[in-house]
C-alpha cells in the first residue's frame, strides 16, 4: 500500500495522480530503489477496552505503513475506532493482540517508551487539554525539559518551533488567553520541540471556527515541507483533500485506502462509509452534468474556480474559430 | 409584566466581569435578541464576541447587570430570583463538550439524573430516559448498560443531549452542538434538533461557528462581536453581506467561498447563492453568459 508514497517526496507532483496512472508511478519509483523504511508499521493489531464479559472490541486486524514524509488522513464514523488507532501508534494504548512497530522499536518495549512518544507526538482534540504552562514558551519548553534536553539546545527547539507555527509574537503571552486555533498551534509547536518524525492529529480541528482549521491545516502544510510524517484524525472531508493518502474505517475495521481523488469520486462507495464528498466537488459534478465539458472530479474551491475559468477560455476560444 | 411574544426577549443587556476590580472586562454590551415560540435562531461570533456570556443568561446562570432578560415571560433579574428553578427546569443549556460532564458510571443512570433530581417517579423517568434514548439515536435496550468509558466522543454527545431532552424542556440552548461530530452524526443531529423545533414547537437558541449549519438549521441568527450585535437577519441576507463576512471572518460553506471568488474575479452573479443547487444554477448561467 504504497500509493501515497510518490507524491510526497515530490511536493512539485500534487497534480500527478490525475495524469499519471497511479501504479505507474509506484513501479518507476521502486526501480529507483529509494524504497526507505516505515516509520511506523501496524501489524494484524486487534484492540478491546476492558476484560472478559465487559470487553468492548474496538480494533480488528488492522495493517498500516506510513513512509517517512508522508501525510495521511484517517476517516471514519465516530465509534469506528480511528481515535483508539491513533493511540496505539507511539504507546499510548497498547496492542491486544499484534504489534505496532516505530523505526523498528516495538511499542510494548517499556525501556523505549520515552524515545517512542518523542518519535511520534499526538496532538489531540482538545487544546486546553494538553496546555500546562502559564507562558507560552515554557509550555513549548517543558517536553524537552522533561526528557533533559541542555538549555542552550531547548532555546533553540522553542524558537524553531515558534516560527514553524507562526506564534512567535505570542511567546511571553499566557496560552489560556489565545483563541482555539492559537492554542492549537502552541500545541504542535510542544509536540514539535521533541524532533518528532510524525505527529498524529486526533480531531485537532474538530473544535475549532474555519479560521482556526485553516490556521492548522496550513501548520500542518508548513510541517510537511518539512518532512515530519503526518497522520490526522479527521471529520472534515475539505481537509482530506489536502492529504497523500486516506484510509476509511469502519466498524473497526480498514475498509479502504486510496488517494482522496478516488475516494470522492466513487460516489456509490462513499455513499456506503457513510461519508460525503466536500461541497465544491458536489457542485463540480452538478455543473458537469449539464455541461460535459467542465471536469466532474474537482475537489477544492480552487480547483473549481480553475477549471470554470478553463471551460470559459476554452469556449470563447471555440467561438473566435467558429465565428 | 406582560405577556410577550416572544419565547426569549433580551435587551439592551451589558455585563461586566470582575467589576469594579482593575480586571474589569465589558463582555456584552447593549445586546438585544429575541426568539419566538418554535423558532430555530443561531448565534455567530468568535471567541470573545461575548456569544458564551450571553447564553448564561438564558437560564439565570448570570443576571443582569443592566437590561432585561425575559423567558417563557418571567423576567429573570436579582429581585425575581424565586423563578429561577421554574426557569432552570423549561430552559437547558448544552454546554460545549458536553461529553466532560458525564459523570456517572452507566449510560442510561446519566441521562436519568436529571429527572431523578426533580423527584419525578420512577416509572415515568425510565419513560423519559426511554424516549430520549430513542430520539437521539441511542438504542434503549443495547446501550442502557453500556459504560460511558466505552462509548465515542460522538455516542458522548448524544448521552448529554439525551439527558437535557429527558427533563422536556420548552427551550434548548446548544452551544456548539457538532463541534467533533463525525459528517453523518452531524447531519443526524442537526436533523433531529429541527424536529425539535419543527415538530415538538420547542425553541431552539444554538451557538455555532458552522455557517453550514446555520443554513441547514437556523430560521433566523445574530452575529456578535466584541460583545455587540453586528448585524441580524435570515441566512441569505447575511450570506449576500460580503463586507460582513470578511470583516468578521465569518466561516461560510464552501459554495458561498465561490461565488465570491468569481465575483472578485470579475463574473457577474448573484451574492446572495448558496449551496450547492443554487450554485450549480448559476455557474450554468454564468457559463453560458461568457460564451454567449
Amino acid at each position: 500500500m504504497l500509493t501515497g508514497r510518490p507524491e510526497t517526496l515530490f511536493p512539485s507532483w500534487g497534480m500527478a495522480s490525475f495524469f499519471v496512472p497511479e501504479s505507474t508511478v509506484v513501479d518507476h519509483f521502486e526501480k529507483e530503489g529509494i524504497y526507505v523504511d516505515p516509520i511506523i508499521r501496524v501489524e494484524r493489531v486487534s484492540f478491546h477496552y476492558g476484560e472478559s464479559e465487559e470487553r468492548i472490541p474496538v480494533l480488528y486486524d488492522v495493517d498500516f505503513e506510513l513512509a517517512q514524509g508522508e501525510a495521511v488522513a484517517i476517516v471514519g464514523h465516530n465509534g469506528s475506532g480511528k481515535s483508539t488507532f491513533a493511540k496505539l501508534l507511539n504507546g499510548l494504548l497498547l496492542p491486544s493482540s499484534g504489534e505496532v512497530w516505530v523505526s523498528g522499536t516495538n511499542t510494548k518495549n517499556v525501556q523505549a517508551r520515552e524515545r517512542l512518544r518523542s518519535a511520534v507526538g499526538i496532538v489531540f482534540q482538545h487544546p486546553d487539554n494538553q496546555l500546562v504552562e502559564t507562558i507560552v514558551e515554557d509550555d513549548i519548553a517543558f517536553g524537552p525539559e522533561n526528557i533533559g534536553v541542555p538549555q542552550d539546545e531547548i532555546r533553540r527547539r522553542v524558537d524553531e518551533a515558534l516560527e514553524v507555527v507562526g506564534m512567535m509574537a505570542f511567546r511571553e503571552r499566557p496560552p489560556h488567553r489565545l483563541s482555539g486555533g492559537q492554542k492549537q498551534r502552541i500545541a504542535i509547536a510542544g509536540v514539535l520541540a521533541m524532533q518528532p518524525s510524525c505527529i498524529v492529529f486526533d480531531e485537532s480541528t474538530s473544535m475549532l471556527d474555519t479560521d482556526g482549521r485553516r490556521e492548522v491545516m496550513e501548520v500542518i502544510q508548513q510541517l510537511r515541507n518539512q518532512g515530519v510524517a503526518i497522520v490526522s484524525v479527521t471529520h472534515h472531508m475539505e481537509e482530506v483533500v489536502h492529504f497523500d493518502r486516506v484510509i476509511v474505517f469502519q466498524e473497526g475495521r480498514i475498509v479502504r485506502e486510496c488517494t482522496p481523488r478516488q475516494l470522492f469520486t466513487n460516489h456509490e462507495q462513499l455513499a456506503a462509509y457513510y461519508l460525503e464528498p466536500p461541497e465544491m466537488h458536489r457542485i463540480a459534478v452538478g455543473v458537469h452534468r449539464h455541461e460535459e465539458l467542465f471536469r466532474s472530479d474537482r475537489l477544492t474551491v480552487s480547483e473549481v474556480v480553475d477549471e470554470f475559468e478553463h471551460v470559459v477560455r476554452w469556449q470563447q476560444r471555440k467561438e473566435a474559430l467558429s465565428s | 409584566m406582560s405577556l410577550s411574544e416572544f419565547a426569549v426577549q433580551v435587551e439592551q443587556l451589558s455585563h461586566t466581569y470582575m467589576k469594579g476590580t482593575p480586571f474589569q472586562q465589558e463582555a456584552l454590551h447593549d445586546v438585544y435578541f429575541h426568539a419566538k415560540p418554535g423558532e430555530c435562531v443561531a448565534i455567530i461570533g468568535h471567541t470573545g464576541s461575548g456569544k458564551s456570556t450571553l447564553i448564561q443568561h438564558l437560564n439565570g446562570l448570570l443576571l443582569p447587570q443592566t437590561g432585561q432578560v425575559n423567558v417563557l415571560g418571567l423576567e429573570l433579574s436579582e429581585s425575581n430570583r424565586c423563578a429561577l428553578p421554574e426557569i432552570r427546569r423549561q430552559v437547558v443549556v448544552l454546554f460545549q463538550q458536553p461529553e466532560d460532564q458525564l459523570f456517572e458510571k452507566y449510560v442510561a443512570d446519566d441521562i436519568a439524573y436529571g429527572p431523578l433530581q426533580y423527584g419525578l417517579p420512577k416509572k415515568e423517568v425510565i419513560q423519559r430516559v426511554k424516549h430520549a434514548m430513542d430520539f437521539v439515536g441511542l438504542p434503549f435496550e443495547t446501550m442502557r448498560n453500556r459504560p460511558i468509558y466505552a462509548l465515542s466522543g460522538g455516542q458522548k454527545r448524544k448521552v448529554a443531549l439525551a439527558g437535557l431532552l429527558a427533563l422536556d424542556p420548552q427551550v434548548i440552548v446548544l452551544d456548539e452542538p457538532t463541534a467533533g461530530l463525525d459528517p453523518t452524526s452531524r447531519q443526524e443531529l442537526l436533523y433531529k434538533i429541527k424536529r425539535l423545533s419543527r415538530d415538538e414547537g420547542r425553541t431552539i437558541i444554538f451557538v455555532t461557528h458552522s455557517m453550514e449549519e446555520v443554513s441547514l438549521l437556523a430560521d433566523r441568527e445574530y452575529v456578535l462581536a466584541g460583545g455587540s450585535n453586528v448585524a441580524d437577519g435570515t441566512t441569505r441576507e447575511i450570506f449576500a453581506n460580503r463586507e460582513l463576512i470578511h470583516r468578521y471572518r465569518i466561516g461560510t460553506p464552501q459554495s458561498v467561498e465561490l461565488v465570491h471568488t468569481l465575483i472578485v474575479n470579475g463574473y457577474d452573479m448573484n451574492s446572495s447563492t448558496f449551496g450547492v443547487e443554487e450554485t450549480v444554477a448559476e455557474v450554468r448561467k454564468l457559463l453560458r453568459q461568457e460564451v454567449g
